[in-house]
């Protein structure tokens, strides 16, 4: 079935084109020029998930979420022309769950609107901690990586190596930390160095392992992972 | 730096103690004129006629000065006209110089003294017996108490015009900062807090001033990106049926122009705020490493880590790697990053046409463009003026130099946390 979202934009040809474009992929997109609009369709029927302006000739986006989270757990993917970088803490810390700046790229759009939407679809359990780069998730209780929502296949030991490198994002992590950081992790194969290992999680989580952007080699001086790996 | 307060009341003591040393001066001088009105010539007969005659034998004029120190209740002694003593009744007489013996009152180190030149040559020399201290002292001890009452009331009074002015001062520190909120206490009714009154008029006229151009630069973002989505969604949309050529380089002039807009707000945000406003410790390596990811370039060096701004940072390792993608011709772009002795050095070398030594210092100005050079290339002209606003907002530099074999090697230090 197709998965219903509301886009509140007062841009009209842009919400046309995103209509379009997504309307390809699979979801059924509604269009609200107004906050009131809106609101007064979200009371009416029932979406999968709700783009968000946050600069509407009627209201303002924020206060908007705020009272859309007040009432329901809807996913929320805001949009905001003006990229400052305190719209973006701002949105997150009122309950949206994903942010996007324009211009964007549609592709992108759809690839957070998936994981937002999974994000919920899988909120019968208890959530587990995850540990969230652009599109890649890492869910530290089940022990699965996720890009774009899309649950991509290694093992326990490539995980330990992620996660050991994910939780120090940003920092330069030589082979020896990086071992000694793994230490306690049961070796599955002795012959295999950590750089085999790193290319096979490249090879699951890359966009292009070629031209790695989320594990990176410092040559002679060990990895670091990326923390800020969409833009 | 020299206290207003400390200034004023120093004046304050400077005249005190000018004015107590004037009176005093002026007493001694008034006190030492020597006059001779009459009555000392009338006291002078008086006594004469009560005292025995010159000649008289000296028991009588022992009596006769006992009988006067009974009723005067002075210490006196009559000398002759030659000094020698005649007669003495009560204390033992200052000694007695007729050289310098001059009628009238005088202060000596017993109480005043009065003497007097009896009419035969005789001399009669008085002293009160109340043993009252010098009038002088008195005086200077009265105008000193005055003083230092005037000093102490002073005090508080100055020194309150000082912490005002410096409250004030600070006020205009905090908006000059950048901290357009900065407003002063306004008290009292003089002028100091007229001053504080139009201070308060004026950084409220800057505060809406710079708000209104911040609002004005958000708004122009968000007109300039709304139409730039639409292009970006647009170009998607065209799918497989546009030349891939066309399709990219339009993606390209959309990202292009979305940095633009960012360089711009990003500039004049920190035009407004002089200081850091996040402070974390970053691995700057690891940022480089991350950013020249992005262009499919490798970093190298040692780890290092400096204290900054995140954002900054990696915008400033940003630019400069876009700058050698863009001028730096086909060559390999080379970044790197040091420690050397204490600063973490950031190198991105490129092997372009590099710069000619006159203008390596101007090209760091916003939109500037290297003279001669036909078109070289596009570019926001902001982005190197970035770089070395946030080098020097971080206690850094940002240099251009010439690279070993040809290109331009742009040096960024920063220092080691």
């Amino acid at each position: 079935m197709a998965e219903r979202i509301l886009m509140i934009d007062d841009d009209n040809r842009l919400a046309g084109m995103v209509q379009d474009y997504l309307g390809g992929a699979g979801f059924r997109v509604t269009v609200a020029g107004t906050g009131r609009d809106g609101e007064a369709l979200l009371k009416r029927e029932t979406f999968d998930a709700v783009i968000l302006d946050l600069m509407l000739p009627d209201a303002d986006g924020l206060d908007l979420c705020r009272k859309l989270r007040a009432t329901s757990d809807v996913p929320i993917l805001m949009l905001t022309a003006r990229g400052e970088p305190m719209d973006k803490v701002v949105g997150l810390e009122i309950g949206a769950d994903d942010y996007l700046a324009k211009p964007f790229e549609p592709r992108e759009l759809q690839a957070r609107l998936r994981a937002i939407l999974r994000r919920k679809g899988g909120s019968g359990t208890a959530p587990s901690e995850i540990l969230r780069f652009g599109r890649l998730e890492i869910d530290k209780g089940a022990r699965v990586v996720r890009v774009d929502g899309e649950e991509r296949t290694i093992t326990s030991y490539q995980f330990a190596i992620l996660l050991a490198l994910a939780e120090r994002a940003g920092r330069v992590l030589s082979r020896d930390a990086l071992m000694d950081v793994l230490k306690g992790e049961k070796l599955e194969a002795f012959d295999r160095s950590v750089d085999v290992h790193i290319s096979r999680i490249r090879a699951a989580i890359e966009d292009d392992p070629k031209k790695p952007r989320r594990i990176l080699t410092l040559r002679g001086t060990g990895y670091v992972f990326a923390r800020d790996q969409d833009r | 730096m020299q206290r207003l307060y400390l200034q004023f009341y120093v004046t304050i003591l400077v005249v005190l103690a000018v004015f107590v040393g004037a009176a005093v001066l002026l007493w001694r001088v008034a006190d030492d004129d020597n006059r001779t009105p009459q009555y000392l010539d009338v006291a002078a007969e008086l006594t004469g006629a009560l005292l025995p005659e010159i000649n008289a034998p000296r028991p009588d004029q022992q009596r006769a000065i006992e009988a006067l120190q009974r009723k005067l209740r002075f210490d006196i002694a009559l000398y002759e006209s030659d000094g020698d003593l005649i007669a003495m009744a009560g204390k033992v007489p200052p000694r007695f110089n007729v050289e310098r013996a001059r009628v009238g009152w005088r202060r000596g180190p017993g109480g005043p003294n009065f003497t007097l030149q009896l009419p035969d040559g005789r001399w009669l020399v008085a002293r009160q017996v109340r043993e009252r201290p010098n009038p002088i002292f008195w005086i200077a001890a009265a105008l000193g108490m005055v003083a230092i009452a005037v000093a102490i009331a002073a005090f508080p009074v100055v020194r309150g015009l000082g912490r005002r002015l410096e409250r004030l001062r600070a006020g205009v520190d905090r908006l000059g900062g950048g901290d357009l909120a900065a407003r002063v206490k306004v008290e009292g009714r003089d002028e100091v807090a007229a001053l504080a009154e139009s201070f308060n008029r004026s950084a409220q006229r800057i505060e809406e001033l710079v708000t209104a151009h911040r609002m004005l630069l958000a708004n122009a973002s968000h007109e300039l990106r709304t139409p730039l989505a639409r292009i970006a969604v647009a170009a998607a949309l065209l799918g497989q049926n546009a030349d891939p050529k066309t399709r990219d380089s339009l993606k390209q002039d959309v990202a292009e122009l979305d940095q633009l807009i960012e360089q711009i707000l990003l500039a004049s945000r920190l035009e407004a705020v002089p200081t850091l406003e996040h402070r974390e410790p970053v691995d700057l390596l690891a940022l480089a490493a991350e950013e020249a990811s992005h262009y499919d370039l490798e970093a190298t060096g040692q780890p290092v880590t400096v204290s900054g701004d995140r954002t900054l940072l990696r915008r400033l390792v940003r630019n400069l790697v876009e700058n050698a993608r863009r001028y730096g011709g086909e060559g390999p772009i080379t970044v790197s990053v040091t420690d050397e002795g204490g600063r973490a050095v950031l190198n991105v070398s490129d092997h372009g046409p590099g710069v000619p030594e006159a203008e390596r210092q101007r090209i760091f100005e916003p939109f500037y463009r290297l003279a001669g050079g036909a078109e070289t290339g596009r570019g926001s002209g902001l982005g190197l003026a970035l770089v070395l606003d946030i080098a020097r907002r971080h206690g850094g530099d940002a240099v251009c130099l010439a690279a070993a074999g040809g290109g331009s090697r742009f040096r960024v230090d920063l220092p080691v946390v």
